[in-house]
C-alpha cells in the first residue's frame, strides 16, 4: 500500500481518535479492498458484503477508542471487526453447516478471470499460496477463519477425529508460512 | 512458562486461524503478557495469516466510500443531537471539551460587522433608489399619457380644421363659378349691403351669406325669395347663426331675375309678406 502520502499506524489512530475524515478516508481507501475481501468471503453474497463493510467501518468510527494500541496492531484490529460482523451475519442466515464448504469450494472470486478484475489482489502470491497448499490444508484454513467452523463442525465437515482438527490445523498453517518465506 | 510446549500444542495456529475456544484464548492472551518471546511468536504467525487474507483483497464498489460518508456525517450530527439533549454543560467542561468549535467565532474580525453594516446601508439605500424611481417612472408615464392624450385630440382637431379648409377650398372654387347677387335694403329706414346670395345658374345650387342683419323677434325667421318673371318663390328660412359667421346653403333656385329676403313667422310662409320685405337683389344681367 505504498502512497507518497502514507501515515503510521499513531496517526492513524490519532487522526480517527481526533474525528478526522481526511484521515477516515485514507484509512478507507488503503484498508476496504482487504476488509471488503474477508467480508466478501465470508458472506460470498456482494449484496450483502457491501452493507457489512458499512457497519464494518462505522464500526470502526465508533469504537476507535477501544482499540488499544498495546494489544495488537491497528490492521489485526479492524480485520477482526471485518470477520466477526460478516460471521455474526452469516449465522443470522442460519447458513446450514455442509453449504460453507459448498461455498468455500465454489468461491467465484477466487476464479482466475475475477482475479484479474481486480488488479490490487496480490494474484502471483495468491496464485502460488494455492498451488502449494494442499486442498484439505485450505479447506481448514478457510473454514476456520472465513466460516467461523468450531473444531467440532470442522471434525464433522471433514470427517476427521475431533483430536486432530488443531493438530491438522496447525500443518496447515506452518505450511502455509513456509510458502509465504518463498514469496 | 513451557513456551515451546504452547508452540508445538498448536493453540497459536488455531488463535490466528479464529478456531481457539473462548477459555484458550485468555489462557493464550495471559501467557502471551508473561513471555515476550511467546508474544512475538504469535505475532509473526499472526502476520503470515494476514498475509494470506490480504492477498484476497477485492476493491469494494465504487460507490459504497460515498455511501459510509453520509452516514459518518448523519452519525456527527447526531452525536451533536445527544449532546444538545444532554443539558447544559459547565462552563469549565465546555472551555476544555469544545475550544475547536469555538475557534471559528474568533476569525469573525469587527470589521466585518463595519463591512456588513456597510452593506445593509447600502442595500437600503439601492431599495429607496429603487423606490425613487420607480415613482419617477410613474409620474413620467402620467406625463407620458397625458402628452399621448394631447397628440390624440390635435389629430382629431386636425382632421376637423382640414374638413372645414377642405370645405371652405371647396366652397371658394364653388363661389368662383357662382353669381354674387348682392342684396340691399330696400327701406330707407335700413341702408346699406346686408346680405349676398351666391347661385349657380348651372347647378342651381344657392348659398347665402349674411353681412349686416338684425336678430330676428322669437317666433319670427328670415325667409329667402327667388323672384321668377314678378313671382316670388320659397328659397328657405334661414337661421342667423351659420347664414351670419359663413354661408348657408339654400334651396335649389332653376332661374331667377331678383332675390328677396324677408320676415317671417317661424317656419316661413307660402307667399312672402311683402310689408316686411327687408332686403332685395337683381340677378347681373
Amino acid at each position: 500500500m505504498g502512497t507518497s502520502n502514507t501515515y503510521t499506524e499513531i496517526e492513524l489512530v490519532q487522526g480517527l481518535r481526533a474525528r478526522d475524515q481526511q484521515i477516515f478516508g485514507y484509512l478507507y481507501d488503503h484498508y476496504s479492498p482487504a476488509l471488503y475481501g474477508v467480508v466478501l468471503k465470508v458472506l460470498n453474497d456482494e449484496n450483502a458484503a457491501s452493507d457489512v463493510l458499512q457497519e464494518v467501518f462505522l464500526k470502526i468510527w465508533r469504537g476507535i477508542e477501544k482499540y488499544d494500541t498495546e494489544k495488537g496492531r491497528l490492521f489485526t484490529w479492524m480485520l477482526n471487526i471485518a470477520r466477526n460482523t460478516a460471521i455474526d451475519t452469516l449465522r443470522s442466515k442460519a447458513h446450514k453447516l455442509d453449504q460453507k464448504i459448498h461455498e468455500l469450494t465454489n468461491d467465484v472470486y477466487l476464479q482466475t478471470s475475477q482475479l484479474a478484475v481486480h488488479p490490487s489482489v496480490d494474484h502471483l502470491g495468491l496464485t502460488k499460496v494455492l498451488e502449494k497448499l494442499s486442498k484439505e490444508q485450505r479447506t481448514i484454513i478457510d473454514l476456520a477463519y472465513y466460516k467461523g467452523c468450531t473444531q467440532e463442525e470442522i471434525a464433522r465437515l471433514l470427517d476427521i477425529p475431533l483430536g486432530t482438527v488443531k493438530t491438522r490445523m496447525r500443518n496447515a498453517i506452518i505450511q502455509l508460512r513456509n510458502i509465504l518465506k518463498q514469496l | 512458562m513451557d513456551v515451546q510446549r504452547y508452540i508445538s500444542s498448536g493453540i497459536i495456529e488455531s488463535y490466528v486461524a479464529g478456531l481457539a475456544t473462548d477459555p484458550e484464548v485468555r489462557d493464550l492472551h495471559s501467557a502471551m503478557a508473561q513471555s515476550p518471546e511467546l508474544k512475538s511468536a504469535v505475532d509473526a504467525v499472526q502476520l503470515d495469516m494476514e498475509r494470506y487474507v490480504e492477498m484476497q483483497s477485492v476493491p469494494p464498489p465504487p460507490t459504497e466510500k460515498d455511501k459510509l460518508f453520509l452516514l459518518i456525517n448523519n452519525d456527527q450530527s447526531a452525536e451533536m443531537v445527544d449532546v444538545m439533549a444532554a443539558g447544559p454543560v459547565p462552563a469549565y467542561a465546555y472551555e476544555a471539551e469544545v475550544p475547536r468549535e469555538r475557534k471559528p467565532l474568533q476569525l469573525v474580525h469587527p470589521a466585518w460587522r463595519v463591512v456588513a453594516a456597510a452593506a445593509i446601508a447600502g442595500l437600503i439605500g439601492c431599495g429607496y433608489y429603487i423606490f425613487q424611481q420607480s415613482g419617477r417612472q410613474n409620474e413620467w408615464k402620467a406625463k407620458y399619457e397625458a402628452i399621448l392624450q394631447e397628440k390624440e385630440t390635435m389629430i382629431a382637431e386636425n382632421k376637423i380644421f382640414q374638413t372645414r379648409m377642405e370645405e371652405s377650398q371647396t366652397m371658394l372654387t364653388t363661389i368662383r363659378s357662382m353669381k354674387a347677387v348682392n342684396m340691399y335694403t330696400v327701406t330707407p329706414t335700413r341702408p346699406g349691403l346686408l346680405a349676398t346670395v351666391y347661385w349657380n345658374q348651372k347647378t342651381q345650387e344657392v348659398l347665402l351669406t349674411i353681412h349686416n342683419l338684425p336678430e330676428p323677434a322669437p317666433g319670427q325667421q328670415y325667409q329667402l325669395w327667388s323672384i321668377v318673371n314678378g313671382k316670388p318663390v320659397d328659397a328657405g328660412v334661414f337661421e342667423m347663426g351659420s347664414a351670419a359667421t359663413g354661408f348657408q346653403k339654400m334651396k335649389a333656385v332653376p332661374g331667377a331675375q331678383m332675390f328677396a329676403v324677408t320676415l317671417e313667422k317661424k317656419g316661413g310662409s307660402p307667399t312672402p309678406t311683402l310689408t316686411a320685405m327687408y332686403l332685395a337683389g337683381k340677378v347681373a344681367g
